[in-house]
């Protein structure tokens, strides 16, 4: 039993870098309708960008973190700008199978310039384990696990509260009014983005510097989507609980059945929802049966 | 001082005139007929730090070769081919290499594309072939009839962990070992051997934990490792992460126990980014990687080639890719060689019978002892011991060079 | 949106004669293709032929996912797991009941068909992406199916099967096995836009509260039409188990999905033609891509490391420059060529 309670924790723990890689997925899709199948490259360049820009560049890891959150939004913005703003309008397949082939572009990049090979990133994160109760947490995993949390946590709040936070969400409940109300629908869009880059960033960057980066590392992201799709894709809140719920049934299940079982049960428990509630256990009533 | 070698591909100036100055050596192979070797690897994907590694191996072996005679006047030629360790990339370029030309030779390299492709050439192409992966029916010769594997299987290679463990475990009981492996093909793949050989050893295999190629996180698995106690921990089907962090994590955890590895854990440069969690780690490697303390004229040629590769800093440890097109292509030396003495067709059905012909055969010490084929591979390995102190990796025979029973 | 474009230039006040032409030049570029097809084998190269086999299984896939995607508007990502189930069927078939080729297709298309009602019945219901979310569903927990039940499917080895030798001509009988298949399924898919079921297809994608209110059950129609998507994918399964001889899970991934939704991007949507072109196109692109770099960089110039990077880029590039100038594909970019021609203004918005 002791050593289930050690799982789950464990587990939940992991479940941080979902939170933060969910968040990305989730503003975007509330903003603009778009889902993103490219949050995992992003994830990716944003943890390659921190390895350029504090050891390749040698700024250090300060200002490289710091040059790469910012670098991974300006490419999040120019992605919206040059790909998905044409396409304002256009079928939301169009919208889906775009993000496809931008993921696919940012892979053939990061394999051109980084090469196909793990890189080690600066341990941010301090190794000393802390101890809860008997329970001993890895000091990565825990401190990740706190720095997702704070992220997401400021993360929220700016949402809640700030003007931008509350474009975005007028954007997502309705279009044309917020239009007619003066925000800048092109801005929130635009913003939106930036705010997924930074976010998808920082959880690559903590999953890159646990186990290296490669340009598979997006590759985590697919248990993400499970993620989104079980919280009901627009549910802020609800992704973070969603998101600490796979980490934790990603481990139980690694722990107990296997990793095979790992890509299987997420996506079985995904299936399930949706036949018994199809608007996922947070998802907004904004679905239509037929 | 030997013969200075050349990269043929980033020809530095220097070494240019200083091989044309020394200018000797035997008269490069150009007169007759080119040897045509297709050679695919995973030159990109997860599996690309292998790859790159062997392709790097190859374009130096043949070099070397080329420049000393070819294979009885025959020079090399060689077509690099990535083929991302996918089935399909790699049947669809074989069928374009051997449409375009006389195949002598066909590297492979995912078994997967071996068991595709070998009923067709079995029946049709008839290639002589041979793969660095290491699944275990590859043994089954009427089913693989013109590849051979240049070392052991999976199987083979847990064979011979298993051995040390039991002449060297000086505890009470059975030794308790925990197998950790990647959810892939060739994770998977000596599973089944690995328990009947434990069974019938007296080896209690503890824990099977499976993993997946990429983690977020590996804090479970370094549980179970713990909660398991293991006497000895084999990692086998990785190639650069997801172990490492378990290794640390378990040492993390104060567990003391020994940590082992299969042929593609054991890249010494891998091994060495581990540090201290990694210190008296022991890998089983099929060729010799000792370069750096070569004691022949072969070693020696391959120590100053190594020195070339620019892109990896020079340990004096080779990569095993590295090594094993090396050897690969040594092997082929000697058997096209005699095939083409006694006047043979370069066929895989004369080939393969001159390479299950070989016998006593160290390559000129790339192999640490001299070997022979046994049903078309090479169950022959040794196991090394890899040592950090302050932050310098040391490798050294654990157990000697042996062959595999 | 995009309606059959032959019919597109129709507001245009063109001549009549103009319109002739563009079903005319159609029946003679099919001719054109028959006969370059019958053609292929006698090339003598294995190579080619083992090409043209692979491109005529990818249009077959391609075909049947343009009918989901393409025709009906309907997202699905897993295609690839249901060519797996096809060729996983019909190989078991042919190693265990030593049934012919034709039926192992006909059983690997039905079970596919099947697999995909069971993936598609909870996501139907719903409007929005939630066919996507079920494909990649399917996806992922058919792989594992696959990839677990070693005792059925061989586990990671997978299946080896036996060589095909249609009426003693070996390969090049398969080939025209395969082209026949590839043929009747493509020529099927065609008039079947021009059957009420088909229309039905188009009319649910366009506004399926409209096509309710025509008496559409739009639930039905959505489920034939990724029904029939899965079973085209089913069939191309089964002549790939038996074209490669091996069947083993890393062959349906989802990056094999996405692979064929490229090809239907890049072919064009909602059209026959564009399926061809875009398996054909995306099959032979990365060794077009290949040739190229070769002939760019020069021999013995070390590139094969750069190939599938640049093929990555490029590949995601053809998506999304398919998707914002020219979302008719490849056939919209043909029908413009020769339309041009023929002064025929062929506009489709979409």
């Amino acid at each position: 039993m002791s050593l289930f309670l050690e799982f789950s924790l464990v587990g939940l723990a992991s479940g941080g870098i979902y939170v933060l890689a969910a968040l990305s997925f989730v503003i975007v899709f509330k903003a603009t309708n778009v889902f993103n199948f490219a949050t995992g490259e992003m994830m990716m360049l944003g943890a390659y960008l921190f390895l350029l820009f504090d050891i390749q560049l040698g700024l250090g890891w300060g200002a490289g973190l710091l040059a790469a959150l910012v670098g991974s939004a300006l490419l999040a913005i120019i992605a919206e700008r040059i790909v998905l703003r044409p396409l304002i309008g256009r079928p939301h397949i169009v919208l889906v199978m775009v993000t496809f082939g931008l993921a696919s572009v940012f892979r053939g990049f990061a394999g051109l310039i980084w090469g196909p090979n793990v890189r080690q990133l600066t341990e941010l994160l301090p190794r000393t384990p802390l101890f809860l109760g008997n329970i001993l947490i890895p000091g990565k995993l825990a401190w990740g696990f706190l720095a997702a949390g704070l992220i997401s946590g400021a993360f929220i709040v700016y949402y809640r509260f700030s003007r931008a936070g509350t474009a975005i969400r007028a954007t997502s409940t309705d279009q044309v009014t917020a239009e007619s109300l003066g925000i800048n629908i092109r801005m929130v869009f635009a913003m939106s983005w930036g705010f997924a880059g930074v976010l998808a960033a920082a959880s690559g960057i903590i999953a890159g510097s646990v186990n290296g980066v490669t340009p598979q590392l997006g590759l985590v992201a697919l248990n993400v989507l499970a993620v989104v799709m079980l919280a009901g894709m627009t549910s802020v809140g609800g992704v973070v609980v969603a998101g600490l719920f796979i980490g934790w049934v990603e481990t139980i299940v690694g722990a107990y059945l296997g990793a095979a079982w790992q890509s299987f049960i997420p996506y079985l428990i995904v299936l399930l929802v949706m036949i018994v509630k199809p608007t996922g256990l947070f998802g907004e009533q904004r679905v239509e049966r037929i | 001082m030997v013969k200075l070698p050349r990269r043929h591909f980033i020809a530095g100036a220097a070494g240019l005139a200083l091989a044309a100055a020394a200018g000797f050596g035997p008269a490069a192979a150009q007169d007759k007929e080119a040897l045509h070797y297709w050679i695919p690897l995973p030159l990109t994907g997860p599996l690309a730090v292998t790859g790159q590694a062997q392709q790097v191996g190859w374009e130096h072996a043949i070099d070397w070769i080329n420049k000393n005679g070819g294979i009885e006047g025959h020079p090399i030629e060689a077509e690099f081919y990535d083929d991302e360790y996918k089935v399909e990339l790699g049947v669809s370029g074989f069928k374009k290499a051997v449409a375009d030309q006389d195949l002598a030779f066909s590297a492979a390299n995912g078994t997967p594309f071996i068991r595709a492709i070998s009923p067709e050439n079995n029946e049709t192409h008839k290639v002589l072939m041979s793969s660095t992966g290491g699944a275990s029916d590859l043994v089954e010769t009427d089913k693989y009839k013109y590849h051979f594997l240049v070392g052991p299987t999976y199987s083979d290679q847990v064979k011979l962990l298993f051995d040390y463990i039991k002449e060297n475990f000086k505890g009470e009981g059975e030794p308790k070992v925990a197998i950790v492996y990647s959810a892939s093909e060739f994770g998977r793949d000596p599973l089944e051997n690995a328990r009947r050989m434990a069974d019938e050893m007296g080896i209690d295999i503890v824990l099977e934990q499976e993993t997946k190629w990429v983690e977020v996180d590996v804090t479970s698995h370094a549980i179970r490792v713990r909660q398991a106690q293991p006497d000895y921990v084999i990692f086998h089907g990785y190639a650069a992460n997801v172990w490492p962090e378990i290794v640390k994590l378990v040492r993390d955890y104060g567990v003391e126990t020994q940590f082992m590895g299969t042929l593609f854990g054991s890249h010494p440069d891998v091994v060495g980014t581990i540090g201290d969690a990694a210190d008296n780690y022991l890998g089983t490697v099929s060729v010799n990687l000792l370069v750096g303390e070569a004691k022949t004229p072969m070693m020696e040629t391959i120590n100053e080639y190594l020195k070339t590769w620019t892109e990896k800093p020079y340990t004096g440890y080779a990569n095993i890719g590295y090594m094993q097109s090396w050897s690969t292509a040594l092997v082929l030396k000697e058997a096209i060689g005699s095939a083409l003495k006694k006047g043979l067709e370069l066929n895989g059905e004369n080939l393969i019978a001159e390479i299950n012909a070989i016998e006593d055969f160290d390559a000129g010490g790339v192999f640490g002892m001299p070997i022979s084929f046994v049903d078309n591979r090479i169950p022959y390995g040794v196991i090394y011991r890899y040592n950090t102190k302050d932050g310098k990796l040391s490798v050294t025979e654990a157990a000697p060079w042996q062959r595999i029973d | 949106m995009s309606g059959p474009v032959t019919t597109a230039g129709a507001g245009s006040g063109r001549p009549a004669k103009a319109f002739a032409v563009s079903p005319r030049l159609e029946t003679v570029s099919w001719v054109l293709l028959g006969l370059g097809l019958l053609a292929v084998p006698f090339l003598g190269s294995v190579y080619a032929l083992y090409m043209a086999c692979l491109i005529a299984i990818n249009v077959i896939a391609t075909v049947g996912l343009n009918i989901t995607v393409g025709y009906t508007g309907l997202l699905s990502i897993g295609h690839s797991a249901f060519l797996g189930v096809g060729a996983y069927v019909s190989a078991l078939m042919w190693l265990h009941l030593g049934t012919p080729l034709a039926l192992n297709m006909v059983g690997g298309a039905v079970a596919a068909f099947l697999v995909g009602l069971v993936f598609g019945i909870p996501a139907l219901r719903i409007k929005g992406v939630y066919l996507a979310i079920a494909t990649l569903a399917a996806q992922y927990m058919l792989y594992f199916v696959f990839q677990q039940w070693t005792p059925v499917t061989g586990g990671d080895r997978g299946l080896s099967l036996p060589k095909i030798d249609v009426f003693g001509f070996g390969d090049v009988g398969f080939y025209y096995v395969v082209m026949a298949v590839a043929l009747l399924t493509t020529l099927a898919a065609r008039n079947l836009f021009r059957t009420r079921v088909g229309r039905s297809f188009i009319a649910v994608r366009e506004r399926d509260y409209a096509a309710e209110v025509l008496g559409i059950n739009v639930v039905y129609t959505k489920l034939v039409a990724f029904g029939l998507g899965a079973a085209y994918a089913g069939a191309a399964g089964a002549l790939l188990a038996a074209f490669l001889r091996i069947v083993n899970p890393d062959q349906f991934t989802l990056m094999v999905s996405v692979f064929f939704l490229a090809a239907v991007v890049v072919g064009g949507r909602a059209s026959t033609l564009g399926s061809i072109l875009g398996a054909l196109f995306m099959t032979m692109m990365p060794e077009l891509l290949r040739f190229l770099l070769e002939a760019a960089a020069g021999p013995g110039a070390d590139m094969a490391g750069l190939l599938s990077p640049l093929r990555e880029i490029i590949f995601g590039a053809l998506i999304i420059g398919f998707l914002i100038f020219e979302p008719r594909g490849l056939a919209g970019l043909l029908r413009r060529a020769l339309g041009h021609v023929e002064e025929v203004e062929a506009k489709a918005e979409h």
